[in-house]
């Protein structure tokens, strides 16, 4: 896409007033989103995102910018304005581009992307025809997305500049099912993703039952009863489940929030800030995982982080500018959902490790409250670490036993008391895929953990007193 | 780049007709901390979007090249999705509409104005914000402006072309309730200067951050609630999206059937006014069709749905103007919304709630929804409200209810109507009863 030639030259022109670090992000992307609603593919359309960003760094300062104009006059007139944000000498002349090598953690042998469409259609086809095998299913909507993202990253530091280039890969579906009766209307969604190609897709992703799941679950919830509300324990299940720890502290372990001693979680590392019995990674280098990725967004190779380990702070998710204020090298956490972000370190594929117990003696020994199964996502304020996400799927416990159904929770709480709070781990880790929204744009992760029980989160739901 | 050639060559290649929208975009951002540049950000970036009608289907794409090769892209892949679309195009694309209402709202000010000018502004906030009472840190100082502009061609020969430019400034601070950490801010944007009172602005986030010490929770049950019109603001748009005629006809909205009846409180009117000197002025839709002012809501009456032209083929009607392309797809979607305000004081709201709870903020909405039946359930902040006035702060808890319910239910409305950066001006609201979760 650029030239190391031209490359070199717009790092040494953004690079002419005194910066100390140069970075060109460059991105060539195809997507194909495809959609079909209930019985009929209504469209299919694909996108193609084109063009550049500039980052320079000196000290404790950042200047971006981008540009969807890719010649030599465009990038150097944005690395030339960009430099103008700075008054000094020039630190780095840079006189050599060099090539590194990317790791392959993401191999990706026969490209979504360039599956033919009707392969794609005729998948989301058969969940359709799955998802509506029940009359109550008044709506179904199924979509495909794949993407390939060619990237070229070229940052210097010293007077040789590094190049690396990578090739993302990435496979969707989603499904959707709306159930109604004489009274209710509900609706329930399933997806799974993957970073790979698309024999993986085909080995890893069985569609048929995740429509399956998603048309049980909307009818079931026709009959559901409201939440109740107050303060209970409660029982996250595994996989999604793990979006509790994503916005409960997974936020707050980023850079981003940490550098400037906002975080609740600023200056813990060695602290201790969960129940013993938590242990958390976030883990970029899961094998074709949905949220893995073979380079960071500054060409740092990704990396398995422990976060957390018996409950005690061990690190952050750092990048390479939060990095600078924390004293801390950055760990192959910075990331972008494209060229018009400038990166900031993000969660890749996060989770709590397994732990001892069964998860069936973890609902046994719960006498009364909820157990939340599936999850619609949430947000945190990660100054105050106050958090909520809704449970898209719940059940009441009484007496140790799985009983019914209810429908519109949210749990609400702060991070480190419900960290500290959790008194059972169970031992049947799972993950599940999602996007996540923050100040570098939407990217593709993964959140996890095994079954686990809080002893009291404040529930929301229309259902008056838990009984 | 050809446009006339992309026509011809899209002609050539069997695209019945075809549309295209080019879209050019610049941008400056900055952020502050500790009173220093923390992040500046520029930006130039250009998209093109197409669609047409091949073998009688809509097709949809974009790209970011601009120049002849994109064209071909947006050709080559039109062609391409058309094998596996099987729905059919019922109603073509646009000639144009009579008459368009255009206003001139771009703003020369913010050109005209320096850099330097708009990294002072945020740093007097910030230098303000220090002097409040209670602040201890400052969380975020942050300004952008965007400026965009766009330009609609068909194959009708219709060609539109608008611009417009704003300004925004978001300012956070911290502060201690304890062992707590406590935030507050707010956001102001327009496109001028000469409207924005640095000192205000930060005496009144000072204020919010002080106001937020001593929360606690609050006993769970089902009480008056006065919702504040930031808060409001969220649930008007979200209310709004059920009166779309492409949900209502898949037999997705609640509001299916319920065109002409009373559907809300009679105190309750919301316009569409996207032909208003705002900065979210819009004079055509994504399918080229004129806009314009209407009532959605009067006086608890609906009184339409919302339609692009396909929507209003189905149900024998016009397009209301509300037609946009996104993601590949022409779908429905509302511009600047205005509720009509009422004649009384936040401080009569609370009297008439006598022991209830003032919501100021809603947090995890968007997933609490449940689009289809209104049920939500959210993270709330605020106040209760303790013998007809607002007293104590409260924290963690819970507001759960049902959007269709909450607008039938609304008691009053004051007059401190407030234009919020989501296109939604609304007042404060008493609601009869809402859940609250907490202790």
């Amino acid at each position: 896409m650029v030239s190391k030639n031209l490359a070199l030259l717009t790092l040494n022109a953004a690079l002419a007033t005194g910066g100390d670090y140069a970075e060109l992000y460059v991105e060539d992307t195809r997507e194909e989103r495809m959609s079909l609603d209930t019985g009929k593919m209504e469209y299919s359309t694909h996108r193609n995102t084109y063009g550049a960003g500039i980052r320079i760094l000196k000290g404790l300062q950042s200047v971006y910018g981008y540009t969807s104009d890719l010649s030599k006059n465009g990038l150097l007139s944005l690395a030339s304005s960009l430099s103008l944000a700075f008054e000094g000498e020039r630190l780095i002349e840079v006189k050599e581009v060099k090539k590194r090598r990317t790791p392959k953690i993401c191999p990706s042998v026969n490209p979504v992307i360039d599956v033919p469409s009707e392969e794609k259609a005729n998948c989301l086809k058969a969940m359709d025809k799955t998802a509506r095998e029940d009359e109550r299913i008044i709506r179904t909507t199924c979509t495909f997305l794949s993407e390939e993202r060619k990237i070229e990253i070229f940052n210097a530091e010293s007077s040789v500049a590094s190049f690396f280039t990578n090739e993302e890969h990435h496979a969707r579906v989603i499904v959707s099912a709306t159930a109604k009766d004489d009274k209710n209307m509900e609706t329930s969604s399933e997806n799974y993703g993957i970073h790979g190609g698309w024999s993986f897709f085909l080995k890893e992703c069985d569609p048929i039952q995740l429509a399956k799941k998603a048309a049980k679950t909307a009818i079931a919830l026709l009959t559901a009863k409201e939440c109740p509300s107050g303060k209970f324990p409660v029982v996250i299940g595994n996989g999604w489940g793990g979006v509790l720890f994503h916005e409960a502290s997974g936020h707050g372990l980023e850079a981003a929030a940490t550098a400037k001693g906002q975080s609740v979680f600023s200056n813990c590392i060695g602290k201790q800030i969960a129940s013993p019995l938590v242990t958390a990674y976030d883990n970029g280098v899961i094998p074709n995982a949905w949220g893995s990725n073979n380079l960071d967004s500054e060409g740092i190779p990704t990396k398995k982080n422990l976060l957390i380990k018996n409950g005690i702070c061990t690190g952050y998710l750092v990048d390479r500018f939060n990095g600078r204020r924390l004293n801390m090298a950055p760990n192959g956490c910075s990331r972008r959902e494209g060229y018009w972000y400038e990166p900031t370190s993000r969660m890749s594929n996060t989770y709590i490790a397994p732990g001892k117990d069964d998860p069936e003696d973890i609902i046994r020994d719960t006498k009364l409250g909820l157990y939340v199964v599936n999850f619609g996502g949430g947000s945190v304020d990660t100054a105050t670490g106050e958090f909520n996400f809704a449970a898209n799927e719940a059940y009441i416990i009484r007496d140790g036993k799985v009983e019914e159904l209810v429908k519109g929770c949210i749990l609400i709480g702060t991070g480190k008391e419900v960290l500290m709070n959790i008194d059972r781990v169970g031992n049947d880790l799972n993950l599940g895929c999602g996007f996540c929204g923050a100040s570098s744009g939407s990217v593709p992760v993964t959140v996890g953990q095994p079954t686990i029980r809080v002893k009291e989160i404040t529930v929301g739901g229309r259902g008056g007193k838990l009984q | 780049m050809n446009i006339k050639r992309f026509f011809e060559e899209a002609k050539k290649d069997g695209l019945e007709e075809c549309q295209i929208i080019i879209n050019k975009s610049s941008s400056f951002s900055y952020t502050l901390y500790h009173e220093k540049l923390d992040n500046y950000s520029v930006s130039q970036s250009e998209k093109m979007t197409a669609s047409g009608i091949y073998h009688g289907k809509y097709v949809a794409a974009s790209t970011e090249k601009c120049n002849n090769n994109g064209l071909t892209y947006l050709i080559q892949t039109m062609l391409d999705a058309s094998a596996v679309v099987e729905k059919e195009s019922e109603i073509g694309l646009f000639p144009g509409s009579k008459k368009y209402h255009k206003r001139n709202v771009y703003s020369a000010e913010i050109l005209e104005t320096t850099p330097t000018f708009k990294i002072n502004l945020g740093k007097r906030v910030e230098s303000l914000l220090k002097q409040e009472e209670g602040v201890n840190d400052i969380a975020e100082i942050s300004y952008s402006e965007e400026d965009n502009h766009s330009e609609f061609y068909n194959s009708y020969g219709l060609h539109l072309k608008d611009k417009a430019n704003d300004w925004a400034l978001v300012a956070f601070v911290l502060g201690k309730d304890g062992e707590r950490t406590i935030d507050a801010g707010d956001i102001y944007f327009g496109n001028s200067f000469s409207s924005f009172h640095p000192e205000e602005f930060a005496h009144k986030i000072g204020e919010e951050l002080r106001k937020k010490i001593g929360a606690t929770s609050y006993q769970s049950g089902k009480y008056p609630v006065i919702i504040d019109r930031e808060v409001f603001a969220t649930f008007v748009s979200s209310y709004i999206r059920t009166t779309s005629a492409e949900l209502v006809q898949k037999h997705l909205s609640p509001l299916a059937n319920h065109l002409g009846e009373k559907i809300a409180s009679s105190r309750l009117t919301i316009e569409e006014r996207p032909l208003d000197k705002t900065i979210f002025h819009q004079y055509f839709d994504d399918e080229g069709v004129a806009t314009q002012n209407k009532a959605i809501i009067k006086n608890g009456v609906l009184t339409t749905y919302l339609h692009n032209r396909e929507t209003a083929k189905k149900d024998g009607t016009e397009s209301t103007g509300n037609a946009v392309l996104a993601g590949g797809k022409l779908s429905v979607k509302a511009g600047y919304l205005k509720v009509k305000a009422g004649h009384t004081s936040l401080d009569e709201l609370a009297k008439k709630a006598n022991k209830g709870v003032y919501i100021t903020s809603i947090a995890g909405y968007g997933t609490g929804l449940n689009p289809y039946n209104g049920d939500f359930s959210c993270q709330a902040q605020g106040f209760a409200i303790e013998e007809g006035k607002i007293s104590r702060p409260l924290t963690l808890i819970t507001l759960s209810g049902n959007l269709l319910q909450l607008m039938k239910d609304i008691l009053m409305l004051d007059s401190r109507a407030k234009l919020n950066i989501n296109a939604v001006e609304c007042p404060d609201v008493l609601i009869k009863k809402l859940s609250i979760g907490g202790e």
